[in-house]
């Protein structure tokens, strides 16, 4: 048959497609071993009405097919297993994957509807490797190496190596692009990341493989099967092959200098890094960001490494305001021997100037330098300084509040009270009672002030860690009031807190 | 010195002078006055039969069952009470518009009648499953009820809106010596501060105090399940629960001796339960129902009325049998005059009535089958004549229960039915039964996992899976999840726990409960979520067990394809059918039936049915029963299927487990699996002794493998 829109190939124009099958499926198989030898499927949701994404082979096997509800599965074998991927995870790990083959050749195209599939320019790499099957060896090597078997084949279009890999489960070299479109026809369209309505309608029709799918007659296609196919059509036919559009990874923005010589002036040291500042700052304004973080590593002469974050107030481009944050970290630290080497990375975030104008505005309180106080405090003692209590609800006096790092400086609206409360001041963790204090409690007994009533019990948590806490206020005799209870679990008294 | 601890298996520790080497007298016995049981839906984690016998245990002689707004589980209480001798006092803790709560215990009848008064209110303005009440309507409903106020908001943090000085004023006013401040101990952190709160109110208004442990289970065991219920009521995750769930497990049933250590300082509270519990007599049995009287001609009763209608359908549909059934017929009147049953069946009659002169087709079922009344008043359409059947069966003096008609109606002219007595007896006197969704495997495993934090897929795979085996440790392993990690093996033992515990009410499907007095003076009444339907609280077997009268008007799709084929054959052939002229040995009906080719047709579509039918070739109505009776659980599992058709066929000798049925095989009944169908094992057998030949079907060919030769 001729194939209208169907481009002359050149042999010398190679493509590789490498095929992770079911990837999100390999992520979920790696994050749960257990479930090697069970049918498994990757759902949208962790919802029995949700879409069924990936099945592995032992799935399939039962008929459980991409696109079915879980719950359906489920009624086809009961011991199906299924968990969810995120967009997140995916996403990591094709960059990882993208990452490994930038190794073998210079043009990586990921797809961008299919995770795990992968388009190579391969034109040339024979020379280089000594034959394609040499380089796809190694290729298959590093992947298996990261838990992720793969199909990979090396052919001349697009579409046709994409449908090899997806039906193949080996590596595979096409010798001429004849045989190419041999192979591609003869793969079943089941294979096919189509859509499993349409895939399930040509099923129907008796339409089982590409070359089936390709026998059809063009008229009838879209007004029997629709834009979807006709689109799978013109693909398959080769009308919509574009050229390789590799995407390149965006370097971070880092930079490393060994110093000559050990170096433990700070100033000198604060010298070197404005140095290397200046041009990251540059690179970051190149692509429209501003610095939300530097990270400073220096490698010390012992050859320890030292890894210090700085966070300015907020994300900036001024190379003064960052060096100050720099130089108090720098004042701050105790280095046991000086550094040979230092590193800078900065990470970077796009923001408006509507967005930085709006955190611009206070006309009351001087919240700016309240927060650039805050940022010198952070700089000298580090990112967890600074930092808020909030309320929680729980039982536990622990449990009922956390300590989170501050995002955000409210104006202060302290209250006006008359008489001051009693306050409870707990530990930031209880402390064992000392066996002095326990053995004086028998006095505690005799205490006018202890009705039974001050005492309280808090127990629970017995879904995850049991907890048996009896509280008591305890009054020594000396003014003091303690904050104890009876731990029945460990069996010994800890200290809480105190009143004052 | 010894190191001052407190033993470790005691929840309350001791540090009173009380305990400081002087020996306690012997603790005067309580009564628990604060109880809520599982039906304060997803609050309560013990049902009210569990709590009647940890309180006769514990040798407590009385129990206040006090479910959230509610008297929902005080039917099942109250019998589990009589039976151990337990005083159950009637009341209830219910939730007033400021956010605050107040106990309420039922004194007397009167107090019975404001309690199920002022419920009904609260929740009849209030949408499905909520109460809101006002402080003043409470004070008017006070008569006849105690009052215990003091409850602790839920939330800690969180306080009534409403000052306590003017509601106390206020609830003085109304109930006088009647009002009581509750001091409930849980060993909670902020108890101290509240008591002392209301001891300084009790002192100024003068009121007495009475301690109280809010009870929410029988044993410190249910505690976890109660921590469960929290969360699925509030549809969050047992981590994520924080202060929603109770800190401690200080809300089982105490033991005098833990309630007396607990308010060891003040003994006079403790003594004071018993004083408010002598005051309450109140009991179920006093309830006083009567059935509504039927609008009658003047000059009649409602048993000459009854006799006069029964008397005229006889004679119309008996025909020339007639004078041959009128002893039956006058036994029959006999008994239910003398059961005073005559409104239930006037009732019966004339919703019968309403159905034809609407073209409604309509059948009575179940036992009333058995009843020439019934046939008379056109309620049911078999003849019991014809057929053999036997009355005491329906009705009897021995077994002293009210007489249960199952009226089946088309089901697309149900609502019609209904709307009728509506109008007819006024929402204030009909009322619809209702039904209480209780929590079985599946429900279990989805709502408990989700609070445990097991992921939906997981949950539904096990869901999936209980259908087909038992549930346990193993069937998690066989869904592919670690039956050793502690979520799951939690989840295992709350989900045969929570297994029966109510979750909520829905409607029944055609119960009806119809009073002389309103029926809220019995039952409270609320909202159902369909829009215009209220529901009693009280379900089917509560509503037999208290001995009241039910209407069940029941939909039924064959009955509406019936009429469309009676409709057709009117229409097309001239032939006017109905349910009493249907022709009962239509010969080509039965040739069709023996081929099980019988898909849509009522009772017999089911395949287990359509199997059956080519093995017992039913040729007469008999057969047909006998179909319907023996595909059922009871006789299957009892290995009566095969035995009986062998015996039908007679290749097997009958066999009697009691000479006497032999002796006299006309007259003997037998319970078995016909009684589900009205016969009620007359008929014996053809012939003594003898295997019953094939076609005769009579009930003794039932029998078991394991009586077989």
């Amino acid at each position: 048959m001729d194939r209208v829109g169907a481009t002359p190939r050149s042999a010398v124009d190679r493509k590789a497609c490498i095929n992770i099958r079911a990837l999100p499926l390999q992520l979920l198989m790696r994050r749960h071993p257990e479930w090697r030898q069970r049918p498994v499927a990757v759902v949208e949701q962790e919802k029995p009405q949700s879409p069924i994404l990936w099945v592995n082979s032992a799935a399939a096997g039962s008929g459980i097919r991409p696109g079915m509800r879980y719950a359906s599965g489920l009624s086809l074998d009961r011991n199906l297993c299924a968990g969810t991927v995120s967009g997140k995870e995916i996403e990591s790990a094709v960059r990882q994957v993208h990452e490994l083959l930038a190794d073998f050749s210079p043009g990586v195209e990921p797809s961008q509807d299919e995770p795990g599939v992968f388009w190579i320019d391969a034109s040339g790499l024979d020379k280089l490797y000594g034959s394609f099957e040499n380089w796809t060896r190694q290729m298959a090597v590093r992947l298996s190496r990261e838990e992720l078997p793969a199909s990979i084949v090396v052919g001349f279009s697009r579409f046709g190596s994409y449908a090899i890999a997806k039906a193949e489960n080996r590596v595979t070299v096409l010798p001429s692009f004849e045989m190419e479109e041999v192979c591609s026809r003869k793969v079943r369209l089941q294979h096919l990341g189509i859509n499993p309505s349409l895939r399930d309608r040509l099923e129907k029709l008796g339409i089982h493989t590409v070359g089936d799918f390709l026998d059809l007659p063009q008229g009838g296609i879209v007004r029997h099967l629709g834009q979807e196919a006709w689109a799978l059509y013109r693909l398959a036919a080769g009308e919509l092959s574009l050229p390789l559009q590799p995407r390149m990874i965006p370097e971070p923005l880092r930079v490393r200098t060994e110093l000559e010589e050990p170096e433990s002036n700070a100033a000198r040291l604060l010298f070197r890094i404005k140095q290397l500042l200046d041009p990251l700052l540059m690179a970051a304004a190149d692509r429209n960001q501003k610095v939300s973080v530097l990270r400073l590593q220096l490698l010390l002469e012992d050859g320890d490494r030292r890894l210090e974050q700085i966070q300015p107030a907020r994300p900036t481009l001024k190379v003064s305001v960052l060096l100050d944050l720099v130089r108090l970290r720098l004042e701050s630290l105790s280095l046991p021997v000086p550094p040979v080497e230092l590193s800078l990375e900065v990470e970077g975030v796009s923001a408006s100037p509507q967005v930085l104008s709006l955190l611009q505005r206070n006309p009351r309180r001087n919240l700016e330098a309240a927060l650039r106080a805050l940022a010198r405090v952070r700089a000298e003692f580090g990112p967890d300084s600074v930092l808020s209590a909030r309320l929680k609800s729980g039982h536990l006096p622990e449990a009922r509040s956390e300590w989170r790092p501050l995002e955000k400086l409210k104006a202060a609206n302290p209250r006006s009270v008359s008489l001051r409360p009693l306050v409870r001041r707990a530990h930031a963790r209880p402390r064992p009672l000392k066996r002095s204090l326990l053995e004086s409690a028998g006095r505690w007994k005799r205490s006018p002030g202890l009705g039974r009533l001050l005492g309280y019990l808090i127990n629970g948590g017995w879904w995850s860690r049991e907890v048996r806490r009896d509280y008591r206020f305890v009054n020594t005799g000396r003014g003091e009031i303690l904050w104890v209870y009876y731990d029945q679990k460990r069996r010994r008294w800890y200290s809480q807190g105190r009143v004052e | 010195m010894r190191p001052f601890s407190p033993s470790p298996v005691s929840h309350c520790p001791v540090v009173t002078p009380e305990s400081g080497g002087k020996k306690a007298a012997a603790p005067q016995p309580y009564v628990p006055l604060w109880c809520k049981s599982n039906y304060s839906f997803l609050e309560g984690a013990s049902h009210p039969e569990e709590l009647v016998e940890a309180c006769r245990e514990q040798g407590l002689s009385a129990l206040a069952l006090t479910d959230r707004n509610g008297v929902y589980g005080i039917v099942r209480a109250h019998v589990r009470a009589r039976r151990l001798g337990v005083h159950l006092i009637v009341g209830s803790q219910v939730d007033l518009r400021d956010g605050s709560e107040l106990l309420l215990l039922v004194q007397d009848q009167e107090g019975y009648r404001n309690l199920c008064r002022l419920l009904t209110g609260g929740h009849l303005r209030s949408s499905k499953g909520e109460c809101r009440l006002g402080w003043r309507e409470v004070c008017r409903h006070s008569p006849g009820l105690i009052a215990l106020w003091g409850i602790p908001p839920p939330d800690s943090g969180s306080h009534a809106r409403t000052e306590p000085e003017p509601v106390l004023e206020r609830l003085q006013a109304a109930f006088q010596d009647r009002l009581h401040v509750l001091i409930p101990r849980h060993r909670r952190a902020e108890e101290v501060m509240r008591e002392a709160r209301l001891r300084e109110l009790a002192d100024r208004f003068g009121l007495p105090t009475v301690a109280a442990v809010e009870v929410l289970y029988h044993c410190p065991g249910r505690r976890r399940l109660q921590d469960v219920l929290t969360c699925i009521r509030e549809g969050v995750t047992l981590p994520a629960a924080g202060r929603l769930i109770r800190p401690n497990d200080q809300h089982a049933l105490k033991s005098p001796d833990d309630l007396a250590r607990l308010f060891a300082d003040d003994p006079e509270s403790v003594k004071r339960t018993r004083e408010v519990a002598a005051r309450c007599s109140f009991s179920l049995q006093e309830l006083r129902y009567r059935y509504p009287l039927e609008r009658l001609p003047e000059g009649m009763d409602s048993s000459r009325y009854l006799r006069r209608r029964t008397f005229e359908g006889a004679e119309h549909r008996l025909g020339g049998k007639f004078r041959s059934q009128i002893p039956q017929l006058q036994k029959e009147l006999d008994l239910i005059r003398e059961l005073e049953y005559e409104g239930y069946f006037l009732t019966m009659h004339e919703l019968v009535e309403y159905c034809r002169r609407h073209g409604i087709l309509c059948q009575g079922r179940g036992s009333a089958a058995n009843s020439t009344v019934c046939f008379a008043l056109g309620i049911t359409s078999v003849d019991p004549t014809q057929v053999d059947l036997l009355f005491e069966r329906f009705l009897s003096r021995e077994r002293a229960e009210p007489p249960d008609i199952d009226l089946d109606i088309e089901h697309n002219r149900r609502e019609e039915v209904i709307q009728h007595v509506y109008r007819k007896y006024g929402r204030d006197r009909a009322a619809m039964v209702s039904n209480v969704v209780r929590y079985r495997y599946r429900s279990a495993i989805r709502e408990v996992g989700k609070v445990l934090g097991v992921s939906a897929t997981s949950l539904d795979r096990l869901a999936k899976l209980v259908f087909h085996e038992r549930w346990g440790e193993e069937l998690v392993g066989q869904a592919g999840l670690d039956s050793r990690s502690p979520a799951l093996g939690h989840l295992v033992n709350l989900v045969q726990e929570i297994q029966d515990f109510p979750r909520h009410l829905s409607i029944h499907p055609g119960g009806f409960l119809l009073g002389h007095r309103p029926v809220h003076d019995l039952v409270p009444i609320e909202n159902a979520s369909m829009e215009g339907r209220t529901v009693i609280q009280w379900d089917k077997e509560d509503v037999e067990q208290a001995g009241l009268f039910k209407v069940d008007l029941l939909g039924l799709g064959a009955l509406t394809h019936l009429h469309l084929c009676f409709d057709l054959l009117r229409r097309h052939r001239r032939l006017s059918l109905s349910l009493a002229t249907l022709p009962r040995e239509d010969s080509a009906t039965f040739d069709m039936v023996c081929r099980a080719d019988t898909v849509g047709v009522f009772q017999i579509e089911s395949r287990a049915q359509m199997a059956m039918l080519g093995r017992l070739k039913p040729r007469n109505y008999y057969d047909l029963v006998i179909e319907i009776s023996i595909v059922r659980p009871g006789p299957i599992t009892g290995g009566m299927v095969h035995p009986y058709l062998r015996r039908r066929k007679g290749e097997e000798a009958v066999e009697y487990p009691h000479p006497r049925p032999e002796e006299d095989p006309g007259d003997s009944p037998v319970p078995g699996a016909g009684d589900a169908t009205g016969h009620g094992g007359r008929r014996l057998h053809a012939g003594r002794g003898r295997p019953v030949a094939a076609g005769h079907g009579g009930l003794a060919a039932f029998g078991t493998d394991r009586a077989a030769p």
